[in-house]
């Protein structure tokens, strides 16, 4: 499978990524593709978020947001081997691996997707808190969708019982949640590439909300 | 031998135990040999609870990590070894049909799934644990006590999920449901209340930020677990802050043991 059928089989036909390839050297080129995919289209959101405030964000940004996902799922992957084998699916490491990154790709696709509104709204508002607002509900929906993915596939590879994958979604979400929140600022500017204090993210949220929105001419400085 | 067909030939009872295959799982029990069953559980323990303790230990600081790394499967085989022989003499009073090595595998197996459930979300506890605020300041203490809720509820939920293939191998084995669910119950008490007190002789696991980094604490024989609840539950004061809810919670429990007794006697 070249590397644009694997972009069409995410988005249209999971069944070609996950049945076709039965041994593990096509399971790894696969797995190849779908990073160099996810973490293609993570960039291109992540530079479209720096772009906000431009400057160094321009390369801060897309970096932040193609790591900071690849690692959410790299810690979520052994609960999700461990959670797919107690919902009943028999699967392989790589298996778990293109599950999960299936998954991802499909979300990082559908950012890309969400791109263009992003733009417009980025030069036309000054709101930190409406840009972080808008890429929280941009990500909840792609990822979902991503999910999605993930559940369908798991059930090709007979998954009996959805709960335990439920749970391992619920968990995936709310490190995504944290992990962005552990590497702000990914909208706006700092001195620092990592924030100096460590925040839970609904705690993050809340003061951020409180603080008044900048003018465009800080923001510009 | 090539490394991955050795990782594999372990992990395959281990994926057998975690899909819950009873069928499969209870003919591993019937044969109970080291290679095939006792050796991947006991892997599984030692890694699972070992990353697991050592990603809870990591809070407190590295040297910790390293030690509840060590103390957390010294837990589980220690509640294992101390309660082999009652479980053991329980399965067969109760009619459950295993023997007291089957005992000690079935056991064994439960926690294996403990240990992988808890392990695999090692990885997650870390990266919440290295993105903790500081110690010392206002947001850290509300930090803390989401922390060690949170790590309660991994633990009781892996223990559940331990526990409900546990109890599915038991009715498959037993041949009744009412057996399997009564050996279960008298096993879990007894681990419970076992591994209770262990865990207590074993402190410190998440680390008191108050008190030095230490494997045992200087007095680990000193007083019991039960001791030491009774001793924070403080019922005088209880009664006198809350008497309303003393009072509510002792009907509760009236209740619970009057229909409890009632069931029994009608069976």
């Amino acid at each position: 499978m070249g590397f644009w059928s694997t972009a069409e089989a995410v988005l249209k036909n999971p069944r070609r990524l996950l049945v076709l390839e039965e041994s593990r050297a096509e399971d790894r080129r696969t797995i190849q593709r779908l990073l160099i995919l996810c973490v293609l289209c993570l960039a291109v959101f992540g530079l479209l978020l720096g772009g906000f405030s431009g400057g160094q964000q321009l390369w801060v940004a897309p970096t932040k947001v193609a790591l900071g996902a690849l690692f959410s799922l790299l810690i979520c992957l052994p609960s999700l081997f461990i959670f797919g084998s107690l919902a009943g699916m028999n699967v392989r490491v790589e298996q778990v691996v293109k599950l999960g990154l299936s998954g991802l790709t499909l979300t990082s696709l559908l950012l890309v997707g969400f791109a263009p509104v992003v733009w417009v709204f980025s030069q036309s508002s000054d709101s930190l808190v409406f840009m972080g607002g808008l890429a929280v509900v941009f990500w909840m929906v792609s990822v979902l969708f991503g999910m999605r993915l993930v559940r369908q596939e798991a059930e090709l590879l007979k998954l009996r019982e959805l709960s335990y994958l439920n749970l391992w979604i619920f968990i995936f979400i709310l490190v995504t949640l944290q992990v962005s929140t552990a590497v702000r600022p990914i909208i706006g500017t700092a001195d620092t590439f990592f924030p100096k204090e460590k925040r839970f993210f609904m705690q993050h949220w809340g003061e951020e909300m409180d603080t008044p929105a900048p003018t465009p001419a800080v923001r510009k400085k | 031998m090539p490394a991955g067909t050795w990782i594999h030939r372990e992990a395959e009872p281990l994926k057998k135990l975690l899909r819950g295959e009873v069928v499969a799982i209870s003919e591993m029990l019937q044969k109970g040999d080291w290679r095939g069953v006792i050796r991947p559980c006991v892997v599984a323990i030692l890694l699972g609870s070992g990353c697991y303790g050592a990603a809870l230990g990591l809070w407190r600081a590295p040297m910790m990590a390293l030690y509840v790394g060590i103390k957390m499967p010294l837990l589980v085989g220690l509640t294992l070894l101390v309660n082999g022989l009652l479980n053991g003499m329980l399965a067969q009073v109760l009619g459950s049909g295993l023997s007291f090595r089957q005992t000690l595998t079935a056991c064994l197996m439960s926690f294996a799934i403990f240990s992988l459930v808890a392990g695999s979300l090692s990885p997650v506890v870390m990266a919440a644990v290295l993105d903790a605020p500081e110690r010392g300041t206002e947001i850290s203490a509300a930090w803390y006590r989401g922390f060690l809720l949170s790590q309660t509820a991994v633990i009781a939920g892996a223990g559940v999920l331990a526990n409900y293939r546990l109890l599915k191998l038991l009715r498959h084995v037993s041949g009744s449901d009412a057996v399997g669910t009564r050996t279960l119950l008298a096993w879990l008490t007894g681990n419970l209340f076992v591994g209770a007190q262990l865990s207590y002789t074993l402190r410190p696991f998440f680390g008191n930020p108050d008190l030095e980094v230490q494997f045992l604490r200087p007095n680990p024989f000193e007083g019991n677990f039960y001791e030491a609840v009774w001793g924070m539950m403080d019922l005088k004061a209880w009664w006198t802050v809350r008497p309303e809810l003393a009072f509510f919670g002792g009907v509760v429990l009236m209740l619970i043991l009057v229909v409890g007794v009632g069931r029994k006697l009608s069976s």
